[in-house]
């Protein structure tokens, strides 16, 4: 209701101070109509499609045999699909290496550029932050050639030491490969909202740390960091929604490693896979949806967490 | 209080507005699709195709095709003959996003062109479904059937239905690199034993090549090989009954030899399509291609330090001479008219796409400037001006080749109706086995199994051979 009450500022007259009490109620009204135009782009790009999901994964279309009411057999089949689960185990390893290693990194990247000791700040900022530029499947484009064992720069650079350049793309280090391309994409997003956050302490915070000689790294661990909490629970959330909902690299990869990257390596691949190659809507729709509600349990268990956190 | 409680109702009345509007959205498209398989029969005659040629009444067809470009001379042609019938052309990217897009726009039911371009492997699968119109008539297959190969006729037919017109055929031949074979005294060899002994002595004298390589990103390459050595996985009988048999003495022997090349460095497994595949086939690591007929096109526009490097011969036959030499297909796409295309212009959509199938003005259209399209036509295969022609990159008459490959295709094969699906778990299941010391044969039950229980998910009546 914030932006009712100064928006419809403007609309005070000063004359009429005694009206005061009864256009405070229509303010509010107001307010309604203000938040509209997100109501409406929330309702049609999230709950509708939603809706429409659940309406879809409650039919089966056959190529033989039409289409009929299936009840809730397409979500009973897609709790128990084993393809299902195995990408999800895929991209909680994912998640589970990505998101603290991406909130270490960033988080040291943005207490650095804080601490005052360099000199042009302006050029190592904006350079952490270029790659957040490159689109996500250019990025992974980009790598996949630049992790070519025999004509990519990993393969150039080993074979100046004349040894074999491991294989990237490899079973065993497809997961590492494709965290490496997430962390160089959004590592320095995340830096900037948390170098933002700092930005905004107010200096007298840890003036007085530093007058009775804490070193920078104590005053990092003891007072920035308590202090910009809000920031990283909310970038480890983006970023565990991120590594659940994994997509555009795996799709690219699969393309240069078909023998590591199977069509259901993460659970939005496989709702792909379904929908395209399997000519099976109706069952990518209600994967989908089981999909989001997993995701979003996750999420609610973090930010429980988060929020203990936050309240210390 | 009062106002707060009718900005509810505000919000309220919006959201059960945008709910009911999605709802009626969802059913009014399921309705529409009902009506769209109903209507499969064309209903065109082939006089009244030659009426709509004919014909003053401007037509305007919309056509989908990943070939605009080599396309755009043929239609060109067309247009600038009868200018009344209006052909919009809508270029769809890369073959895989054309099915991707067209398998969406039918889901939607919405947007659906009156033509689109497929390739073989894909119209029992859109025939199936009722996306695409049946023109079985049987004027139409008489007059219009006669210009075209038997064979090539027989692939645009599903279970007795006909669902378009041949454009071009991919009877497979070898592209080699005749001057790395000869830098090691290496004859192009004949026979798929002559290519395992050339592969083995090759790799000794250079280890960074290969005698070629096996596609692990697209199924056609291993089938083509199945084809080749009379080994069909499967049978398909009209459209719905597959009796599934991949697990046979003579797939099993197949598969076998394939797992030995990988495991001797005379075949390769690697994906197509990426950066390292194109640098290495640009420095020569795989020194023969198997592939269809139309690659011939992509070697010229795009290979040009190799022009005059590159010999076609017909592939290395399946058996202890050339005579027994079997061929296949990889590729090659025919034109089908949609069920969408409404009535009144069925008519001209079978005009136009029979014309730049086989009208002679179209084949030289399709065949000028560096292109070669191989036409399965008569018009094409009968004219001594293609028969005799010399190609100046390969420096050879390289359609005889293409024909006498077109000639011995292994007719003893059908097209699985769900073959995207096929394609896609032969990467899930077969592709992990395809590597030096893997147990190729091991899976292909599995694949089998795999394959049986999506088909019969989708209503099909499976066979299991085991």
């Amino acid at each position: 209701m914030s932006t009712a009450v100064v928006a419809s500022d403007g609309v005070v007259s000063p004359q009429a101070p005694s009206e005061a009490s009864p256009r405070k109620e229509r303010l509010q009204h107001i307010g309604m109509i203000w938040c509209l135009p997100y109501v409406i782009v929330f309702l049609g790009g999230t709950i509708i499609p939603m809706i429409y999901a659940f309406y879809l994964g409650l039919f089966k279309e056959q190529m033989i045999g039409g289409e009929r009411f299936a009840g809730m057999t397409n979500f009973i089949r897609a709790i128990k699909d084993p393809l299902l689960w195995n990408g999800f185990n895929r991209v909680a390893i994912y998640a589970i290496i990505e998101v603290p290693l991406m909130t270490f990194l960033s988080l040291l990247a943005a207490l650095m550029l804080d601490s005052q000791r360099i000199r042009h700040v302006a050029i190592p900022r904006i350079l952490l932050f270029l790659p957040y530029a490159v689109p996500n499947v250019i990025a992974a484009l980009m790598w996949s050639y630049i992790y070519g064992r025999d004509y990519g720069l990993f393969g150039q650079v080993f074979a100046l030491f004349h040894a074999q350049a491991p294989n990237m793309i490899s079973k065993e280090l497809m997961l590492w490969a494709m965290i490496n391309i997430s962390i160089w994409v959004s590592m320095g997003y995340n830096t900037l909202i948390y170098y933002s956050s700092l930005k905004a302490l107010p200096e007298e915070l840890y003036e007085s740390a530093r007058v009775d000689g804490a070193s920078e790294f104590r005053i990092a661990w003891s007072i920035k960091i308590p202090q910009i909490r809000s920031s990283v629970v909310m970038t480890i959330l983006f970023n565990i929604i991120y590594s659940l909902q994994l997509f555009n690299t795996p799709s690219m990869m699969q393309t240069i490693a078909p023998e590591v990257v199977t069509s259901y390596y993460t659970p939005n691949l496989y709702t792909y896979s379904l929908a395209f190659s399997g000519n099976d809507l109706n069952y990518a729709a209600a994967v989908s949806l089981v999909v989001g509600l997993f995701t979003m349990i996750i999420i609610s268990v973090v930010k429980m967490l988060g929020n203990r956190w936050e309240e210390k | 209080m009062s106002w707060n409680s009718k900005g509810h109702k505000v919000v309220c009345a919006c959201v059960g507005f945008f709910m009911i509007a999605g709802l009626s959205a969802c059913g009014s498209g399921s309705n529409n699709g009902g009506n769209r398989s109903a209507g499969a029969e064309g209903g065109v005659t082939a006089s009244q195709a030659a009426a709509a040629l004919k014909s003053d009444k401007d037509v305007e067809l919309t056509l989908w095709t990943w070939q605009a470009d080599s396309l755009k001379s043929t239609i060109d042609a067309f247009q600038s003959k009868y200018p009344h019938i209006k052909v919009k052309v809508t270029a769809t990217g890369a073959a895989a996003d054309h099915y991707t897009k067209f398998s969406n726009v039918i889901k939607a039911n919405k947007d659906i062109p009156d033509m689109t371009m497929l390739e073989y492997d894909y119209l029992p699968q859109y025939a199936t479904t009722k996306a695409l119109l049946n023109i079985n008539d049987k004027s139409i297959e008489q007059q219009m059937g006669s210009r075209y190969t038997k064979a090539a006729w027989a692939d645009v037919h599903v279970a007795g239905g006909l669902y378009g017109f041949p454009m071009d055929q991919g009877p497979i031949v070898m592209y080699s690199r005749r001057d790395l074979l000869d830098q090691h005294g290496i004859a192009i060899p004949k026979t798929w034993d002559e290519f395992e002994q050339a592969g083995i002595a090759l790799h000794k004298a250079d280890p960074t090549r290969y005698m070629g390589y096996i596609d692990t990103a697209d199924v056609r390459y291993m089938a083509a090989i199945m084809r080749q050595a009379k080994a069909p996985m499967w049978q398909v009988k009209g459209l719905e009954n597959v009796t599934l048999d991949m697990t046979n003495k003579k797939v099993k022997e197949v598969v076998d030899f394939i797992q030995r090349l990988i495991d001797e460095d005379v075949l390769e497994p690697v994906a197509s399509k990426t950066d390292e595949y194109n640098r290495g086939f640009a420095e020569g690591r795989w020194v023969t291609k198997i592939d269809g007929a139309w690659r011939s096109s992509t070697y010229e526009k795009q290979q040009q330090s190799m022009k005059g490097k590159v010999e076609i011969t017909l592939p290395p036959a399946w058996g202890s001479s050339a005579a027994d030499f079997k061929s296949a297909t990889i590729g090659g796409s025919l034109f089908a008219v949609t069920t969408s295309c409404p009535k009144d212009k069925r008519a001209a959509a079978v005009a136009f796409l029979n014309w730049i199938c086989s009208d002679p003005a179209a084949i030289k259209a399709g065949n000028s400037e560096g292109g070669i399209r191989f036409s399965p036509t008569k018009a094409y295969l009968d004219d001594a001006t293609y028969q005799n022609q010399h190609n100046d990159y390969f420096n050879q008459n390289v359609n005889a080749i293409y024909m006498e490959s077109s000639k011995k295709i292994n007719t003893d094969w059908s097209i699985l109706p769900f073959n995207t699906q096929y394609a896609t778990s032969f990467k899930d299941i077969v592709v992990p086995e395809m590597k030096k010391g893997g147990k190729l044969a091991s899976v292909f039950p599995k694949w089998q199994e795999s394959l049986k229980t999506y088909a019969e998910g989708q209503g099909f009546k499976i066979t299991d051979k085991k």
